[in-house]
């Protein structure tokens, strides 16, 4: 439960943050919340050679609210976002993060940057078609969540690039839903789905669905979004959806579930999400 | 004044509980003691805390010794009032005459005699105020009590979630109303965790899989209800204070209690068994075979037979072959 050594930076500007993870080469590592990458560390399943702690970039913490969309800084943490209720789908996420403790440290940036599957993040940012921007030497480029995710703890963010925003549409008329399944409240999700849906009359005019941890990335559940989108929004065509769920998905046996249980979970939350976001 | 115990607590509340016994015999503030334990260095020979016996053993052994020191207080101030030891009572924290209080002395008042003014002593009495007693109990103590859970079950997905607990507990007389809700608090939520969360897992290939509290299921706050606590007072004959150790009776009571409320859930569905604990994996399991579907919980023992990711480990077998170990 000790960590290997390790050198530490504080960056003072994210263009310091940049230079020092360039000098520090392939093994540095940008330190955030440290809700991921300390305990990876300490199990010593990860081992930089250099931390550069990104703590003291108050430019890159809060939530510029737009017209039709929210940028929100990367080191943002879960606790800001836990309290606003006017963002919706992503506040509701962050609120059931692992525990208060955890969220007051952990940062939207190190969530998605860490781009684990079992964290409840990923699947919302990718059910929003939401978006990173990430800061290199080369400069800057944007991400679609959809690019994002490539594989078990995998991202297309390039070594040596820093995530500094989360840009999320705001979604004016849907409603959302959030299902978070565990053993225990402060435990990772053994399956989560996040529902949106728009409705015109009784009829669904568009829905999407993430599902966290249902492979090694998060997912989209595009069967049972397809099923839906122009039905009627009853029990049956709901229910109809939300068996399609697990379609297309490959997920990992653990501790806690079979890959068979998972698929089941996958299509009893959904159910559940699609009526908590067709209600609200 | 000090009491060293040999019976080392790891958070009973024993620096209270003991304190309150001992200066309750002495007649003077609880406060004023102080509870030393955890270093066979210094304090008497003990075998630590264990088997709910703490208060029943170690705390009647301070009482007996306390008891001991007060015989002694009274003899010094029969001296000093030149009265008849069998005269001199505690009354409001002092040794006084029966029958006229305002003649007596204050603990620290015959502490001064005993250490410092051999003049005032009894004749041929040994000098200061202290007692090491060894108890040896003739018998057990027999706690009993009572507890009714109420759980749901997500028939869907097959979480349990305990919703209600009531629990009447019997230790004798209380001598610390708080230190035993205390105790019942954490026993019952030890076999909550017994019932429904806590398992040692290790992998095919012997790798402990739960090395950490991330994944060894220790219950929070979060999934324990309120607990409804009361009690009955009935004496122990075991010993002078009548006292029956607190420490396991939830532990004892709650993991059957649990599995019998869960096993009663699903009764109709012609379930009457599953193993601990009952994840939500295992009722699932449970769930589906008696619907006809499935090989069962056992057939996907977690952990013991957990195929690479993302290989279905529906089918892999029952972990106990079939026929038994012959």
């Amino acid at each position: 439960m000790i960590a290997a050594e390790f050198d530490y930076a504080v960056a003072e500007s994210v263009d310091d943050a940049i230079r020092l993870l360039e000098e520090g080469g392939a093994d540095a590592k940008p330190l955030a919340g440290g809700h991921s990458l300390l305990p990876l560390m300490k199990l010593r399943f990860a081992a930089p050679s250099l931390l550069v702690d990104l703590r003291n970039l108050s430019e890159l913490r809060g939530v510029q609210t737009g017209d039709d969309s929210f940028r929100i800084g990367a080191m943002t943490r879960h606790a800001d976002l836990q309290v606003r209720d006017d963002m919706g789908l992503i506040a509701a996420a962050a609120k059931q993060i692992a525990d208060q403790q955890v969220r007051n440290r952990g940062t939207i940036g190190g969530s998605l940057a860490n781009g684990d599957a079992a964290a409840d993040l990923p699947a919302v940012l990718l059910a929003l078609d939401g978006s990173v921007v990430v800061r290199g030497l080369n400069g800057e480029r944007e991400i679609a969540a959809a690019d994002l995710f490539e594989g078990y703890l995998t991202t297309s963010i390039a070594p040596g690039e820093i995530l500094t925003e989360v840009r999320i549409p705001a979604l004016a008329g849907y409603g959302y839903g959030y299902e978070k399944f565990n053993r225990r409240s402060e435990d990772w999700a053994m399956v989560g789905v996040c529902a949106l849906v728009k409705s015109t009359g009784a009829v669904c005019e568009d829905v999407r669905i993430g599902l966290t941890h249902m492979a090694s990335t998060p997912r989209r559940a595009s069967a049972a979004e397809d099923a839906l989108r122009g039905q009627p929004l009853d029990d049956d065509h709901i229910a109809a959806a939300a068996a399609l769920a697990a379609e297309g998905t490959d997920p990992p046996a653990d501790l806690n579930a079979t890959p068979d249980y998972k698929r089941h979970l996958a299509r009893v939350l959904t159910k559940r999400a699609l009526t908590t976001a067709i209600a609200a | 004044m000090t009491v060293f115990t040999g019976a080392s607590p790891h958070g009973q509340g024993h620096e209270t509980g003991f304190a309150q016994i001992v200066a309750d015999r002495l007649g003077v503030d609880p406060n004023i003691v102080e509870v030393v334990h955890g270093d066979t260095g210094t304090g008497p020979m003990g075998l630590g805390t264990y088997g709910s016996r703490s208060l029943a053993i170690g705390g009647v052994a301070a009482t007996h010794a306390a008891e001991k020191i007060a015989s002694k207080c009274r003899e010094i101030v029969a001296r000093n009032l030149e009265a008849d030891p069998g005269d001199i009572e505690l009354h409001n924290g002092r040794f006084s005459l029966r029958g006229d209080p305002e003649q007596g002395m204050t603990l620290a008042e015959v502490a001064g005699c005993a250490y410092i003014d051999a003049t005032k002593m009894p004749e041929g009495m040994e000098l200061g105020l202290e007692q090491t007693l060894i108890y040896d109990p003739t018998n057990f103590v027999f706690p009993f009590g009572t507890h009714v859970c109420v759980v749901e079950v997500d028939a869907e997905t097959g979480k349990v979630t305990v919703v209600r607990w009531v629990a009447v507990d019997d230790c004798g007389p209380a001598v610390n109303p708080m230190l035993i809700d205390g105790q019942v608090h954490g026993g019952v939520t030890h076999g909550i965790g017994q019932a429904l969360y806590e398992q040692v897992v290790y992998d095919a290939r012997g790798q402990l899989v739960t090395g950490t509290f991330m994944d060894y299921a220790l219950p929070t706050a979060n999934e324990v209800p309120n607990f409804e606590t009361d009690r009955t007072e009935t004496k122990s004959p075991s010993n002078s204070l009548g006292v029956k150790g607190i420490g396991e009776a939830g532990t004892i009571a709650a993991t059957p209690a649990i599995v019998n409320a869960v096993i009663d859930a699903l009764r109709h569905e012609g379930i009457s068994f599953i193993d601990m604990p009952l994840t939500p994996l295992r009722v699932w399991q449970a769930l589906e075979e008696a619907r006809g579907r499935g090989h069962g919980p056992r057939a996907t023992e977690q952990g013991v037979s957990l195929p690479p990711q993302g290989e279905d480990s529906a089918g892999s077998g029952p972990t106990v072959p079939e026929g038994g170990a012959s």
